[in-house]
């Protein structure tokens, strides 16, 4: 097991070992972000022991802090931990390889079936669905960051303001993101929030 | 050349997000104002990354694939995975500084433009796909629906999705 500070275990696992395991989180973990954080826990934790809690939660803190997929850095980050730079490309290519080829697979298979008639039925109702997924995602992540008390006020007037500009001005959203960042760290910062529950984020992704 | 612009395109929408799910308003810019693609498949593809494995965020892949075949697909998953590689070099500088007030401020402003052009886009989107502009009523109790319970965050996307397409077929009718 490794603690938040220290580095690899020893001995680390052998490469194919680690490879194994990734495979698996990227073949199962059917459903996103979420379902995939699940496996990462269950398997590299429980099952394992190659990472402890504190070490998973910080690299979970420091990935969420970084441009991208979340999940993607969170990966790169355990996979070194675990195996060095080694360890690191075959997380990526154990996790996003199987990942890659079955959402190519799903959008091939799509292609094919798009226009028959009961599909079309069906994406008329899968669309809302998703959309209603979508929006839930930023309501959860609003809810992730949002202060208490008057900060929580202030953190909502921006929302309000993206909102606004979202709609009045929709090629506009590289200024609106940069200014809002900009924003942020003029007025919106305070002391650290709480250690992130890791083991059903939903802010996974 | 098509094929880099494209990669460029996912890279700044990966560059400028936190979290797959919030490239998904830049992404909707610059492949409709290229007019590459449609809401419709913007939908399609977002569903399809909540059909498969891992994270949520490839959706950028089955866009990439609808956009410019097996390539657009390649050129998506090596853009998309390049920004958060990032976190690797600069992680030694991150450590210290988790929690200091101006990091948490600039994180919190970007998770609210992020959340509030996603929001903007789902609504956007939601227009954009519905005969006339109008939602059907049961599309938005579905839609509704979904919202709720994926706020509770029991269920699994996956059930909410199949229950979606049972809907669709069943109130959607032959016409649709």
């Amino acid at each position: 097991m490794t603690s938040a500070d220290a580095g690899p275990p020893v001995p680390p696992p052998s490469l194919a070992a680690q490879l194994r395991v990734w495979i698996g989180i990227g073949l199962q973990s059917f459903g996103g972000g979420p379902a995939t954080l699940l496996l990462m826990r269950r398997y590299l934790i429980r099952q394992r022991g190659w990472i402890d809690e504190p070490a998973f939660t910080l690299d979970w803190t420091l990935a969420k802090t970084t441009p991208g997929i979340t999940l993607i850095g969170l990966t790169a980050l355990l996979g070194r931990r675990i195996g060095g730079w080694p360890g690191l490309v075959v997380a990526l290519v154990g996790l996003l390889v199987p990942a890659v080829a079955i959402t190519i697979l799903l959008a091939a298979g799509y292609t094919v079936i798009r226009d028959v008639q009961v599909v079309g039925q069906a994406i008329d109702g899968i669309a809302p669905v998703t959309i209603g997924l979508t929006l839930a995602m930023s309501v959860i992540f609003v809810r992730s960051t949002l202060r208490a008390g008057r900060g929580a006020v202030v953190d909502l007037a921006v929302l309000a303001v993206v909102l606004v500009a979202g709609f009045m001005a929709p090629q506009t959203s590289v200024v609106i993101i940069i200014a809002a960042a900009a924003i942020g760290w003029a007025i919106l910062g305070e002391a650290a929030p709480p250690p992130p529950e890791t083991d059903h984020d939903p802010v996974a992704d | 050349m098509e094929l880099l612009w494209l990669f460029l395109v996912f890279l700044r929408a990966s560059v400028l997000s936190l979290g797959g799910q919030t490239a998904l308003p830049l992404l909707r810019q610059d492949l409709i104002g290229a007019g590459l693609t449609t809401d419709q498949v913007i939908v399609e593809s977002l569903t399809i990354g909540r059909l498969g494995t891992g994270p949520g965020g490839l959706y950028i892949v089955a866009l990439g694939y609808f956009v410019l075949g097996l390539p657009g697909a390649l050129a998506a998953t090596a853009a998309t995975l390049l920004p958060p590689l990032l976190v690797v070099p600069l992680s030694a500088w991150l450590k210290p500084r988790l929690g200091q007030p101006r990091i948490n401020g600039a994180i919190r402003g970007l998770v609210m433009a992020t959340s509030g052009l996603i929001a903007v886009t789902g609504v956007q989107l939601l227009l954009a796909v519905s005969p006339g502009g109008v939602p059907a009523p049961w599309q938005l109790v579905a839609l509704g629906v979904a919202f709720a319970v994926a706020l509770d965050g029991r269920v699994h996307p996956l059930l909410l999705i199949a229950a979606g397409a049972l809907a669709g077929i069943v109130l959607a009718g032959p016409a649709a």
